[in-house]
């Protein structure tokens, strides 16, 4: 690896390191801690959701998996154009005016809030544990992965550089730290891709070049569908788009921003960073296949497409922005993962059990929890072996099926009762589980056929239990403060 | 007059659920058929119908009810294209197989147009008003009131 690279990823590190200590002095309470003392400006929030939803998934997983199935895949990330409007149409102003009328610092407060159920509450910090899990999974091989690359390290060391790194600026600095790393790191993606995007362009002699070379030998892979067909692709794009609604780590930032007139141009300006962000996805996973089928080696693993472009074919110092925005990604998400998956456990579960732990013990617990987490999450990455996307596709779908319906639809839909929503939180945990871990250890035949997307089978049997089972059962009154929100 | 507003608005949304359940079975049933194109139709209408609810207001679905009717069916459109055009590489639009040109350059851009930006556009007259957070004051936590309040008086149009 050129010194350049090594120098501006170094330098990059120790700017997120600063960040974290900075932030730690501004953490004084629970509130600071788990959602940034509930102050943040409109940028921030939208870089921060911006990069924190599409993360190292988009630079590592996202060229990996498209380098091997071809354009379908491009329907993971075209949702973006439609997901963050539908994340602010359906949460952002409730979510943000529920935290003006109760005091609220996570997902399950809300789903506490309007379905006044300790056992929705406690369901709903399950799936968010368990979705956190997999995602911190993902992004810490992203970093293992992108870190092994830049300091020419074994991957059990990259893995450990990086949990380490992300570990000093979450316990220290809580979402304080997260969200502006991930404001940082969010600009910084946004650059990397844009310019990544025009160099893949080049290498491959334009788009045209690319797509008639790989064509001729594989004709399935330059389709709409890609080399996974049409159902498979379908399901992702429904799962990726409306599925926005159940990630908390997009949810609960619209607790954070400062004035909620701001929410204004929030989903915007994510859009098009997202937008500019997902070009790396088209073009380095295309670029890669061509080099192949122009007659180079096969890549040893998918998951090398976007480090060994970059290595081989880009100037130093753009390598070295790449993979500054690469480690950014990752750890964009994974700290905010972090701080959410503590707050399941030191705040949720407890409440859900009828226990309110204090203030300054949600803080205390919190950080240990933060570290328990990231030595877990190195320990299921390096463990895990899988491409790096199919641990986020289990994250995201998890957030998705357990909680969009619940959340999404609950805080639009004053007749929904919270036997629909722990109907469907069941559904979305039980079926994600099994399918998952079923498609892994092979117990069973799966009752779906091949060419459906598992997750999306759940995605729509959660929602439809939800709505189902609200329709079949009486609603309770709503409070008046959730009323008016709900009626906003 | 504002219970009949709530309870009109509130009636819009119990439809629009009912409409949600009715496209995801379609969906979920096309899917498990291998009816791809019905399932891509039926995700087109699931996302218009979830947008709408979230933009549900006394005025029912104001400034937003036609850019909606446009995205559900430029969606409809860029599902049937995939589906329908070439996927071949005889004949490239702008680099790509006019099937693949259709998911890249319709589903990729069109609903930045037809959901997003309509909400930022919007904002004031469909999303949100000061007298919405006025009315949501009397509601409020004491201990949130200040927040509120501080809002409201740094020109709060929202």
């Amino acid at each position: 690896m050129s010194s350049t690279i090594v120098l501006i990823s170094g330098a990059y590190f120790v700017g997120m390191i600063l960040i974290g200590l900075w932030a730690a002095r501004r953490t004084k309470t629970s509130a600071d801690y788990f959602v940034a003392g509930k102050g943040v400006g409109m940028l921030a929030i939208a870089l921060a959701t911006m990069s924190s939803a599409m993360s190292g998934f988009l630079f590592i997983g996202g060229p990996g998996i498209q380098y091997k199935f071809g354009f379908g895949t491009l329907l993971l990330t075209f949702p973006a154009a439609v997901s963050f409007g539908l994340a602010w149409f359906m949460l952002a102003k409730r979510m943000k005016l529920l935290s003006m009328v109760r005091p609220m610092m996570t997902v399950p407060d809300a789903i506490h809030a309007r379905y006044d159920s300790n056992l929705a509450r406690g369901l709903a910090a399950v799936a968010i544990l368990l979705g956190v899990i997999g995602y911190l999974g993902t992004q810490t091989l992203a970093m293992g992965v992108v870190l092994g690359r830049i300091f020419d390290i074994p991957l059990i060391w990259g893995v450990a550089t990086g949990v380490a790194i992300v570990a000093v600026y979450s316990v220290a600095g809580g979402m304080i730290a997260g969200i502006y790393t991930d404001m940082a790191q969010g600009a910084i993606m946004v650059v990397a891709a844009l310019i990544t995007f025009f160099l893949a362009l080049s290498v491959g002699g334009g788009m045209g070049n690319m797509v008639s070379t790989i064509g001729a030998s594989d004709p399935d892979w330059v389709s709409p569908f890609g080399v996974l067909g049409p159902g498979i692709v379908i399901g992702w794009y429904l799962v990726f788009s409306l599925g926005i609604l159940g990630q908390p780590q997009v949810a609960h930032k619209f607790y954070m921003i400062n004035d909620i007139s701001k929410l204004k141009w929030g989903a915007l300006v994510a859009t098009l960073c997202a937008l500019v962000a997902s070009l790396v996805w088209l073009s380095v996973g295309t670029v890669m296949r061509y080099l192949v089928a122009d007659g180079g080696a096969a890549l040893p693993a998918a998951d090398e497409a976007a480090p060994l472009f970059m290595l081989n074919h880009a100037p130093a110092l753009l390598a070295g922005v790449f993979f500054a925005g690469v480690a950014a990604a990752s750890m964009s998400t994974a700290d905010s993962f972090l701080i959410i998956g503590a707050s399941a456990l030191v705040r949720d579960l407890p409440l859900a059990f009828g226990r309110e732990p204090s203030a300054q013990s949600q803080l205390r617990w919190g950080r240990y929890v933060t570290l328990l987490l990231c030595l877990a999450a190195g320990a299921v990455a390096v463990a895990s072996g899988e491409l790096v996307a199919v641990l986020g596709i289990f994250g995201w779908g998890m957030f998705a099926s357990a909680l969009a319906p619940a959340l999404g639809l609950g805080l639009n839909w004053s007749r929904a009762t919270v036997q629909g929503a722990v109907a469907s939180l069941i559904v979305g945990i039980t079926g994600t589980l099994l399918l998952e871990l079923n498609h892994q250890f092979a117990w069973f035949d799966s009752p779906l056929p091949g060419y459906v997307y598992r997750t999306a089978a759940v995605f729509v049997a959660s929602f439809l239990s939800f709505i189902a089972v609200s329709l079949a059962t009486r609603p309770r009154p709503l409070p008046r403060d959730v009323a008016r929100v709900m009626a906003i | 007059m504002e219970t009949q507003t709530n309870a009109a608005a509130a009636r819009l949304r119990q439809i629009l659920v009912l409409a949600l359940g009715a496209a995801f079975l379609a969906c979920g049933l096309a899917m498990l058929a291998g009816a791809t194109l019905v399932a891509a139709w039926a995700v087109s209408l699931i996302l218009t119908l979830a947008a709408s609810l979230g933009a549900v207001r006394e005025s029912g679905l104001g400034p937003f009810k036609p850019y909606f009717i446009a995205g559900l069916l430029v969606w409809l459109l860029a599902f049937a294209l995939m589906h329908e055009l070439s996927a071949s590489t005889e004949q490239l639009i702008l680099g790509l197989p006019p099937a693949t040109a259709a998911s890249v350059f319709i589903l990729w851009l069109a609903p930045l147009f037809l959901v997003t930006l309509p909400y930022s556009l919007h904002f004031e007259s469909g999303v949100l008003s000061a007298a919405d957070l006025e009315a949501l004051k009397g509601d409020a936590d004491p201990a949130q009131v200040d927040a509120l309040e501080r809002q409201l008086g740094d020109g709060g149009e929202a």
